[in-house]
């Protein structure tokens, strides 16, 4: 059983009630957001494409800000172009190969090294749209960028833990 | 090379892209007030940058247009301007004279079709011919100075001798009132000429202009043409005086011939 074919989907439903959950009970600081939702678009399998992966990204961005109770559209704008640069992000990191084959990565089989560059590249790029939108200018821009390292951090640790659980092919 | 595919491609996921984005800040729009704010600013600072930008494209592609009325109008200003400078030169010498004469230059502007300015005998070709009443000996002037003298006239056109020619002498006066001497270009540089027999006891100092003298029927008096740059004894007798011109000959595009109407009677008198 492959999880390309059964066990992503679920997975991907179940991580995003986990961020759902996070949204609403895990407010830890307010120079801190905690979200997995680009780790498990970046997990979405290399076979998809980037436009079914963007449709994707908006629908459960939306989801979130919808059952969440935080701005409508936020997180929607800021998983979109984690989905558009989702291959172009693989390609660098993890080589042409990976693209050319339809593989998924695995931390087994790409290395954790890489695959957690992957990460926080799409981490970093959705906190900084996320962050400066949800500051929509009336921050300062250190405030803003505390927030933005802050935010990258913590979920670039909670991030790998939810990479594992989706690339949980490797255990089986 | 992208494949014509890959081009395809590529544009569909370009426009998903913006439409979901579009949509998310429409959401966006609704759901904050901060979000709203800022997503007006944005987009009113957008639709400015727009309408600047093609403001600018606009106002470059009339710059040929206002660039042709400004000289049509800097023309006719000049023109004025010489037409009342000679009546109050008239009436100075009214005053102590008892002869009178009346307006002498007429002015023709016109663009310079053609032109030489990197050779030892340079030219100049303008749009205005004898049709426009041009005729040869003419002198071609700007505001900056003399550029040159007309030497043939066809019905629509006309060639020039520039003053970039060794050939070519300008009389010219250090300031409004000193001493006169023979302006010739350096042969080397576009802006360098060389100012000749002023006598060595006359004061001319770096910084001094030039101006044409009006001591011929080709150029009006009062021309500036340039400052004088720097001076060396001549045979112990006349300065050489080098003249940096105002005029850059590489950068007209636009001249105005003068004629001076009382050519005829002076060139018959001078036959005589």
């Amino acid at each position: 059983m492959t999880k390309t074919v059964h066990n992503f989907p679920v997975l991907f439903l179940l991580l995003i009630l986990a961020q759902m959950v996070i949204s609403n009970y895990f407010n830890f600081s307010l120079f801190v957001t905690l979200s997995i939702l680009p780790a498990i678009v970046m997990c979405i399998p290399v076979s998809v494409s980037t436009l079914a992966s963007m449709v994707i990204a908006f629908a459960t961005g939306l989801s979130v800000d919808v059952m969440a109770d935080g701005v409508i559209g936020l997180n929607a704008l800021a998983l979109v172009p984690v989905a558009l640069l989702r291959r172009t992000f693989i390609r660098i990191f993890l080589g042409e190969d990976i693209i050319n084959r339809n593989e998924d990565f695995t931390f087994r089989k790409n290395g954790i090294a890489k695959v957690s560059l992957v990460m926080f590249c799409s981490i970093v790029l959705f906190f900084g749209i996320y962050v400066i939108a949800d500051c929509a200018g009336m921050r300062p821009a250190w405030f803003c960028t505390v927030k933005i390292a802050a935010s990258t951090l913590v979920s670039y640790i909670v991030s790998l833990l939810a990479v594992s659980i989706l690339t949980s092919k490797d255990r089986q | 090379m992208p494949r014509k595919g890959n081009i395809y491609h590529y544009l569909i996921n370009a426009l998903v892209f913006i439409i979901l984005e579009a949509g998310a800040l429409m959401l966006l729009n609704h759901s904050g007030t901060l979000q709203n704010i800022w997503i007006m600013k944005g987009v009113h600072a957008f639709t400015g940058t727009v309408w600047g930008g093609s403001e600018s494209v606009k106002y470059y592609f009339s710059l040929k247009s206002e660039n042709r009325r400004l000289v049509e109008e800097n023309d006719r200003l000049t023109s004025e301007l010489r037409h009342y400078k000679e009546i109050l030169e008239k009436e100075q010498e009214q005053e102590h004279s008892f002869s009178s004469s009346s307006g002498r230059y007429r002015y023709i502007p016109a663009s310079v079709v053609k032109m030489s300015h990197n050779r030892q005998h340079n030219y100049i070709i303008v749009n205005k011919g004898s049709e426009d009443g041009v005729r040869e000996r003419a002198g071609v002037i700007t505001p900056d100075g003399a550029v040159g003298i007309i030497s043939a006239v066809s019905r629509h056109y006309s060639y020039a001798i520039a003053f970039t020619n060794p050939d070519m002498a300008i009389s010219t006066r250090i300031g409004h009132e000193g001493a006169v001497g023979t302006m010739t270009w350096d042969g080397m540089s576009a802006r360098g000429a060389i100012l000749n027999e002023i006598p060595c006891h006359i004061q001319a100092e770096p910084g001094d202009t030039v101006f044409t003298s009006g001591f011929s029927v080709i150029f009006p008096p009062d021309i500036p043409l340039g400052t004088i740059v720097d001076k060396n004894l001549k045979n112990g007798a006349t300065f050489e005086i080098k003249v940096s011109l105002f005029k850059d000959f590489r950068e007209i595009r636009y001249v105005s011939i003068v004629c001076d109407s009382d050519f005829d009677e002076i060139d018959e008198l001078e036959r005589r």
